[in-house]
């Protein structure tokens, strides 16, 4: 009679193996994969007005994905891009799509991923600790990482060289971002505006004209008025993005900064910072509730949203989400011009560039370059369409009037004057060097504003200079 | 007649002082439990609150924000489970978190026995130096770790990396936490079942075992729910929505710039937290009795 029973030795020695194989399958199989989310209709705060939200092929990316000149050495590369979750869902879907097509079109498998844009600079400090991830990234907002990674990006000059060949000079602020050291390090891809949502019928009814409220003052004006009928402004003082780019377009206009233009040096002490806190300080009484010290960047959002609020001070996203829940309110609210301080009207948007890592396979980085210039090549026509007007370009002869979108739309036209020397940068006049990123991402500014304003003391402007200049000396080392 | 007399006198007089102070006690025990309960529940209010409200109410300044002013709206619903993945994202949740505690547990138990019994040279310094790792905390270990599992063992973005990594946390913690309970088991029980017959083995399994099972089921809550929880390591090492865990793909999908879809995050939050309350439930008897209480 044969035995067929196993010890337990060898019971254990099978089970071993078992775990193993098991894990070495489940270890070697996964390929990235395009996102189910962006396979599905997304839906989507903002209208259904654009070809993405009706689900029209409006750019037509797939018959307009041409292989590239060079398709056929990208044959069997890939392209992983990481981009944040855009405001418009649609647009999302649509760039998804975008990029698949192109990559079907000249043999690269291509796909992306999507996170949270505050994620996105812990993600980017991880891969470049890994060396491994994704190929193409879009640093957005103040995750403009470009210097702080240098040594891990690709030199994106001949694709940037392409891009002003087809589309002109890139603005003052995006070459600020990207080019440093003398060569390109992110392809300024979009920015975003950061403008005045101001309801028309409250103004109006305390004997205001929209289109004649054009400065820092006006606005002030206007919140003494609404702010005892119960419809104040919505600025934030917190630590948020929306106190940072409002509170410094602000500084701006009134000339004064928190560094000198050699991107080293403090400019916090001086009398024009002295008077852009003095205002902002009479501003926050006049006009303004104590509740911003609370916010997020949803609030001011939501305060618009509510009916309640007379005007914020934002991204074009508030305005979009409105159009698609209360088209009575929506009906109510324009976009103005850039507004105008004592010094400049100068504004201080959100960017999103994107770069590409040098620690990515070679051919992945041809394939991210490639991509790129079939990128800039459609730009003119899916750039601003797709995102609904979100998506600011960055090239000087994209913004030709009527502009995409924009020229069409009357309540949108103001967007097409904010170009040029007008938008600045994290750590304006200077460059937006590391330094600078670190000092505007710890909030520095707001709280400065937020001392400021509160008056805790008699001499709360000099108690909010002090804290400033302590904080500069942290985060700009001699 | 005289014995019912006194059988009615007792209730009129002196019970009633006895039931006032007992009634005023009890009023603020429940005072403190309903306030307790209040705030324990409230969350959970709030947020089914949320999830069945239209958007336009959410927002709304002018009314209160406690009750409804719109017809209930299941349109959240609605968009969480057909316009994301969310199932997948909650698959995936409970495929990394059942996982490592499998993994944990298969860890641990043995490893907190041995430190716990077998009184091998150093054992108890090794079981504090095992602890101390746990006091590591994630931000300072995420970046050396995705050199080592996205750069060295190429699993980036693969959900198999949390399986790897997530018992770098529960096994530390869930091994000191079982190596406790392992020393609350009188040693003679196990030394009476080798007595009879029974080898080490089988001492463990038939003895310690059970009788520290209120124990395992506590650190199996706690490795699973802090598995479910995590989102450095997360974002780190998933990208791909395929391979997210709830914890980054609802923020992924559903926080869109400076616009919060507040509904779907509520919904998302309120779906994902009943089967861990339903979980607690089924043990609360022996998660209580584990924390708490000893060997009986």
């Amino acid at each position: 009679m044969v035995d067929n029973s196993l010890t337990r030795r060898q019971m254990l020695r099978l089970g071993a193996l078992g775990v193993v194989g098991a894990v070495l399958a489940a270890c070697g199989g996964t390929a990235p994969a395009a996102s189910p989310a962006a396979s599905k209709p997304a839906g989507s705060a903002a209208p259904a007005t654009s070809a993405a939200a009706s689900g029209k092929p409006a750019a037509s990316p797939s018959s307009s994905a041409k292989p590239s000149a060079g398709a056929a050495s990208l044959q069997g590369a890939q392209l992983r891009v990481l981009a944040w979750s855009h405001f418009v869902p649609a647009y999302d879907k649509f760039f998804d799509q975008f990029v698949k097509d192109w990559g079907d079109k000249n043999g690269v498998k291509a796909s992306v991923d999507h996170i949270t844009n505050t994620d996105i600079p812990g993600r980017a400090a991880a891969e470049v600790a890994a060396k491994a991830g994704h190929d193409l990234i879009g640093f957005n907002g103040v995750g403009q990482l470009q210097r702080r990674f240098k040594s891990s990006l690709v030199e994106l000059d001949d694709v940037v060289q392409y891009a002003v060949n087809k589309l002109g000079k890139v603005f003052r602020f995006g070459e600020a971002y990207n080019h440093f050291d003398d060569h390109w390090y992110g392809f300024p891809e979009f920015y975003i505006a950061i403008v005045p949502l101001v309801r028309n019928d409250l103004f109006q009814s305390v004997g205001e004209d929209p289109a004649k409220v054009t400065t820092w003052d006006d606005y002030r004006r206007v919140g003494q008025k609404l702010k005892p009928k119960g419809n104040p402004g919505g600025f934030a003082i917190s630590h948020c993005n929306d106190s940072q780019h409002n509170w410094q377009s602000i500084m701006y206009s009134f000339g004064a900064n928190w560094v000198k233009d050699d991107g080293k040096t403090s400019n916090i002490d001086t009398p024009e910072m002295r008077e852009a806190l003095q205002w902002m300080t009479g501003f926050y009484k006049d006009a303004l509730t104590p509740e911003v010290f609370a916010w997020d960047d949803t609030s001011d959002n939501r305060w618009l949203a509510s009916g309640q609020g007379g005007y914020i001070h934002d991204a074009i996203s508030s305005y979009r989400s409105i159009e698609s829940s209360n088209k009575e309110l929506f009906e109510k609210i324009s976009i103005q011009p850039i507004v105008k301080g004592p010094k400049a009207a100068l504004n201080r948007p959100d960017t999103n560039n994107m770069i590409v890592w040098n620690f990515a396979p070679k051919q992945n980085q041809e394939a991210a370059k490639e991509f790129l210039k079939f990128y800039t090549d459609q730009m003119p026509t899916v750039l601003l369409k797709e995102s609904l007007g979100y998506n600011m370009p960055m090239f000087d002869s994209l913004f030709k009037k009527p502009m995409t979108v924009l020229g069409p739309d009357p309540k949108l036209a103001a967007l097409q004057d904010y170009k040029g020397d007008d938008l600045t940068t994290i750590g304006f006049p200077g460059p937006p060097t590391t330094e600078a990123i670190n000092f505007e991402s710890n909030y520095v500014f707001s709280d400065m504003v937020g001392i400021a304003v509160r008056g805790n003391s008699k001499d709360a402007i000099g108690d909010a200079i002090k804290f400033g200049q302590e904080q500069f000396a942290k985060f700009y080392p001699k | 007649m005289a014995s019912s007399g006194v059988a009615l006198a007792e209730p009129i007089v002196l019970p009633r002082r006895l039931n006032w102070r007992k009634v005023a006690s009890l009023t603020r025990s429940y005072l403190a439990l309903a306030f307790y309960l209040f705030i324990a529940v409230f969350p959970l209010i709030w947020m089914l609150m949320t999830s069945l409200k239209d958007d336009a109410d959410l927002v709304d300044a002018t009314v209160s924000p406690f009750w409804f002013h719109k017809p209930l709206a299941f349109n959240h619903y609605v968009y969480l489970f057909t316009r994301t993945s969310f199932v997948q994202w909650l698959q995936n949740t409970f495929l990394i978190a059942g996982l490592t505690l499998a993994i944990t547990l298969a860890v641990c138990i043995p490893g907190a026995y041995a430190l716990a019994r077998l009184d091998f040279f150093g054992a108890e310094k090794l079981g504090v130096g095992i602890f101390m790792t746990y006091l590591v905390p994630p931000i300072l270990l995420f970046l050396p770790l995705s050199r080592l599992v996205a750069g060295g063992l190429h699993l980036g973005n693969n959900k198999l990396a949390l399986v790897l990594v997530y018992p770098t946390f529960t096994i530390p913690f869930c091994m000191w936490l079982l190596m406790g309970f392992f020393k609350r088991v009188p040693r003679e029980l196990e030394e009476a079942a080798l007595v009879d017959g029974c080898n080490r083995w089988q001492a463990v399994c038939r003895v310690v075992l059970p009788l520290t099972m209120a124990g395992i089921l506590t650190v199996a809550i706690f490795a699973f729910t802090l598995a479910m929880q995590d989102f450095l390591y997360a974002l780190t090492f998933t990208s791909s929505s395929s391979e997210k865990p709830l914890t980054v793909g609802v923020p992924t999908e559903l926080i869109r710039g400076d616009v919060f879809f507040w509904g779907e995050l509520m919904t998302a939050a309120l779906v994902a937290g009943i089967p861990v309350a339903i979980l607690y439930n089924f043990f609360l008897d022996y998660f209580i009795e584990g924390i708490t209480g000893s060997v009986k």
